[in-house]
């Protein structure tokens, strides 16, 4: 801890909870660490919170907190983006898959049926994909 | 010899041969007359797949992760249409493929997407911009020559026996036939003329992960899906 004897300057302060009684922000130790800090007021006078106060009026600080919770929702809106993205994909390549997996099969394989290998083809999801291709296999069987 | 027809080469793991037939059976779905020859190995080859495919090649077929470079020059059409397997046919819309091909040119291709590539496309020495995994090519000397000269660059490449300044070229670009293709291009007297297909380009070998907005508001025809994995690594 032999650094908080630097000099060091405040960064990137925002409010740490509602009533505003807390604000977090960095110290930024000259030649030393970036140290995260949650800084409250205390009944002598914390001369930390003083020295934020000398430079972020409370507006300020409303400002800062309202565009770090901008930023965070809209990461938050992207990660769900991409986790629906790749729930999709992987919808997508299980349809797939059934559908390379039903074209396997010996007797649709074989099949001339190309109004029903179409159906199979064209399915919207597995559920179609294995009645169509049921279906397709019980019209070859009665042959 | 005959016009107009595609090329699918199936080799390595069944799951390509799985793939080419359902391809090729949405081709003649939306286009009955048309040509199709498969270079397979013997003995993934069935019954059934006669039906399907108008001529089917396995003689001295190489069992490569690549053996689409060794069959583009034995060719039996003055048009080829070379078609990955993992693909499949959206419309009759196919027919008009041939239509595409700038008659002036060598090649037709698509551009790639560098959002939709695997790798980064772009590096100190170039920019991988076309899409090998489907093309038209004519059956001119100097054509059949580049495709001759792509697959023995490739497997020098593949060996390792050919390589490169990495510091212009990197070597994550090793694994890519489109790093082969763009060499040849770029760096070599085998250098064809290209053209690409018109604007959308993408209609005619859409990729599944492109923007939808690259259409313009037009149709695929041809959509470009990876074989999923259950497929690909399934006990065939």
């Amino acid at each position: 801890m032999d650094y908080i004897h630097l000099p060091r300057k405040i960064e990137n302060p925002y409010w740490g909870n509602q009533e505003k009684t807390q604000v977090i922000c960095e110290f930024n130790y000259e030649g030393g660490p970036v140290v995260t800090a949650a800084v409250s007021n205390t009944d002598d006078g914390n001369p930390d919170w003083k020295e934020i106060f000398t430079i972020w009026t409370s507006e300020e600080l409303d400002e800062l907190t309202q565009k770090i919770l901008d930023d965070e929702n809209e990461l938050k809106a992207k990660q769900k983006e991409a986790e629906l993205d790749e729930l999709e994909r992987m919808k997508g390549d299980s349809l797939f898959a059934a559908k390379l997996e039903a074209f396997d099969i010996d007797i649709i394989k074989n099949s001339q049926n190309r109004n029903f290998k179409s159906k199979i083809r064209k399915a919207k999801n597995l559920t179609e994909v294995t009645s169509y291709a049921a279906a397709l296999i019980a019209l070859e069987h009665d042959k | 010899m005959i016009n107009n027809g595609f090329l699918y080469v199936a080799s390595l793991n069944k799951a390509f041969i799985i793939s080419a037939r359902y391809s090729a059976s949405s081709l003649k779905e939306h286009w009955p007359s048309s040509h199709i020859t498969l270079f397979t190995h013997e003995e993934w080859v069935e019954e059934s797949d006669f039906k399907l495919f108008n001529n089917i090649i396995t003689k001295e077929v190489p069992h490569h992760k690549r053996a689409k470079l060794w069959a583009l020059n034995k060719t039996p059409y003055k048009l080829t249409c070379y078609i990955d397997c993992d693909t499949y046919i959206e419309n009759e819309e196919i027919k008009n493929i041939f239509n595409q091909h700038d008659n002036k040119s060598d090649i037709t291709i698509s551009r790639a997407r560098n959002y939709a590539a695997a790798i980064d496309a772009k590096f100190k020495g170039g920019e991988l911009t076309d899409h090998c995994g489907l093309f038209i090519y004519n059956n001119q000397n100097h054509t059949l020559e580049f495709m001759k000269q792509w697959w023995e660059l490739y497997v020098k490449q593949h060996k390792r026996k050919w390589n490169w300044d990495t510091e212009i070229y990197p070597e994550y670009l090793r694994p890519w036939d489109m790093w082969t293709y763009w060499w040849l291009q770029n760096k070599t007297k085998y250098k064809i003329k290209r053209s690409y297909f018109p604007e959308p380009d993408c209609k005619w070998n859409f990729v599944s992960v492109y923007k939808q907005e690259e259409l313009q508001g037009q149709d695929a025809v041809i959509i470009h899906r990876p074989i999923p994995g259950k497929i690909l690594n399934g006990k065939h």
